[in-house]
């Protein structure tokens, strides 16, 4: 799989784990896995088609006990009932260097779920939350 | 002239943030039973963490990317997960023993009960956390730490038997009276306490809020170089006061009271109030980092937005993490349970974890891709991996002398 001209990368050394960083700069989770698609035809590759995170993602990654705890939770506080995990669309990575940045704000990400219910149910009813670092 | 003073200003500020309850306990504890023969220990420790420290702000530096970060990318989800485990109990250990800390120096103020002290310390800390900007907050409890230097002066008073005490420090011999492996035990906690991990994660996310570049690198020697072996220097002196004055009459330590009685002794009421000054500070400082640090090493394994640089608003889940945090260390530290044993156990627990925080550090510190030309040298790399080696043997002996001496009694 390439992404720029001329330059591989290793799914698993420059993408798994990675940082995710979108376009204003802010943290936005991480590589925690990829969705890779077969096109038809019988010499096709499979394709990257989007970065899963979040802990539906994770929960894969942990494996055992563990890895089917935090995929239960994940379940339980989503709206929806089998959720599945969080995807980025592949088209919106605009650069793999040593983190992937993406080229939509965070809060366009569906992995950025938890960052808002944290934000809106908690934090924000704290007074000061808004108040500028500098 | 700005530049140096920078410097200054940094150094003493790392000098004065090196000490916390760990040290405070460790040293004066060792002191009282061994003397200075463990004084080897403190300095292992502090050749450790300046070492490693050095690697882990050159690396926060070059890649702004916390050390944690790092961590879950060098070895994956599934063994950072369980590094995360081990270094956030640990953490959140040292939180707990650092507000105990703050509350028993209030204790000494005030002759309330320390208990009753614990949720407003920890409501305050919270408080700084959240309002105060990151460089104001560290600088101030860094310098009000050196007040401790008032140990110093105690010393000069009580004029001990310098080559005496040298003696002791350099050919060290188990005390008649204590097994080898009560000796080695305190080693340990001694080493544990100079090479704490959040210290590692807390200096290396600081080197990010503060957004140092490539010529803050000299910020972080100096820092590193000049600061924490000067805040070593003050470890020392409280072991050197404990010899001096506890050691002799047979007095151990189980509370701060007894830390701060040689300095009392010496220098009277102003003594005593200057030492709970600087058990405030130094106390209240690292609580503030512990509680910060907690935040860190979660938001940078799961990759959230953290720090301080940034509104609360827009890094959420981390000042989510770093409340609840305070809030269950409040649960626990009101139970009674002692600050004092949580201190000893949090040291010691740190020796057996410290090669997980210390492994990848030495790992990312020789990777071009993130350190360009910044990589590390030969000697750097020679020392990190000797120091590797030992700090596998310790964490392999700690537990077996924890059960053999049942934890040093």
């Amino acid at each position: 799989m390439s992404v720029d001209v001329g330059r591989t990368v290793w799914a698993g050394l420059h993408l798994m784990d990675r940082q995710i960083v979108d376009c204003d700069g802010f943290l936005a989770g991480k590589v925690d896995d990829l969705e890779l698609e077969v096109p038809d035809g019988h010499d096709a590759l499979p394709v990257v088609v989007a970065i899963l995170s979040g802990p539906g993602a994770l929960a894969g990654q942990i494996g055992g006990r563990l890895g089917r705890f935090i995929a239960s939770v994940q379940q339980r506080l989503h709206p929806e009932s089998d959720p599945g995990p969080a995807t980025i669309p592949f088209g919106v990575v605009k650069r793999v260097e040593e983190h992937v940045e993406v080229s939509v704000p965070r809060h366009a990400l569906q992995s950025n779920r938890a960052e808002e219910w944290a934000r809106d149910v908690v934090i924000d009813k704290i007074p000061g939350a808004g108040h500028a670092p500098e | 002239m700005k530049k140096l003073f920078g410097v200054t200003l940094g150094i003493l500020t790392a000098m004065g943030g090196f000490v916390d309850i760990g040290d405070i306990v460790a040293n004066s504890l060792t002191g009282a039973r061994f003397g200075m023969s463990l004084a080897w220990a403190v300095v292992l420790g502090v050749v450790g963490i300046v070492l490693f420290a050095e690697m882990a702000g050159r690396v926060a530096t070059l890649s702004t990317r916390g050390v944690f970060d790092l961590v879950r990318e060098r070895l994956g989800a599934r063994v950072a997960l369980l590094n995360l485990g081990a270094s956030f109990f640990i953490t959140f250990l040292t939180l707990i023993a650092e507000l105990g800390g703050v509350a028993l120096a209030l204790q000494l103020l005030s002759d309330v009960n320390y208990v009753l002290w614990i949720p407003l310390v920890a409501f305050l800390a919270w408080l700084v956390i959240w309002h105060v900007r990151f460089e104001p907050m560290e600088t101030v409890f860094g310098l009000l730490g050196l007040v401790l230097l008032v140990m110093a002066v105690a010393l000069w008073k009580l004029s001990p038997d310098w080559s005496g005490l040298w003696h002791q420090a350099s050919q060290p011999a188990v005390t008649s009276g204590e097994g080898h492996p009560t000796y080695f035990y305190y080693a340990i906690a001694l080493f544990g306490a100079a090479m704490t991990p959040y210290e590692v994660f807390f200096f290396s996310s600081g080197a990010v809020e503060e957004k140092w570049t490539k010529s803050d690198l000299v910020l972080n020697k100096a820092n590193v170089y000049i600061g924490f072996p000067l805040g070593g220097l003050l470890s020392l002196m409280l072991m050197a006061l404990a010899t001096i004055v506890l050691l002799p009459r047979s007095i151990g330590v189980d509370h701060l009271s007894q830390v701060a009685l040689p300095t009392t002794m010496a220098l009277g009421k102003v003594g005593l109030a200057a030492m709970i000054i600087g058990f405030f500070a130094t106390t209240f400082g690292a609580a503030l980092e512990t509680a910060l640090s907690c935040g860190y090493t979660v938001s940078q394994y799961f990759g959230w937005q953290w720090g301080k640089m940034v509104r609360p608003r827009e890094a959420a889940r981390f000042h989510l993490v770093v409340l609840c945090s305070i809030i269950v260390a409040v649960l626990v530290g009101v139970t009674g349970i002692d600050p004092i044993k949580v201190t000893e156990y949090s040291i010691v627990l740190s020796a057996a974890a410290l090669p997980l925080t210390y492994f990848p550090i030495l790992v990312v510190a020789n990777d071009r891709e993130y350190m360009g030309d910044k990589v590390n040298g030969w000697l750097a790399n020679l020392l990190g991996s000797v120091f590797l080696v030992l700090l596998v043997v310790v964490a392999l002996a700690t537990i077996p002398l924890m059960i053999v001496t049942r934890a040093g009694s």
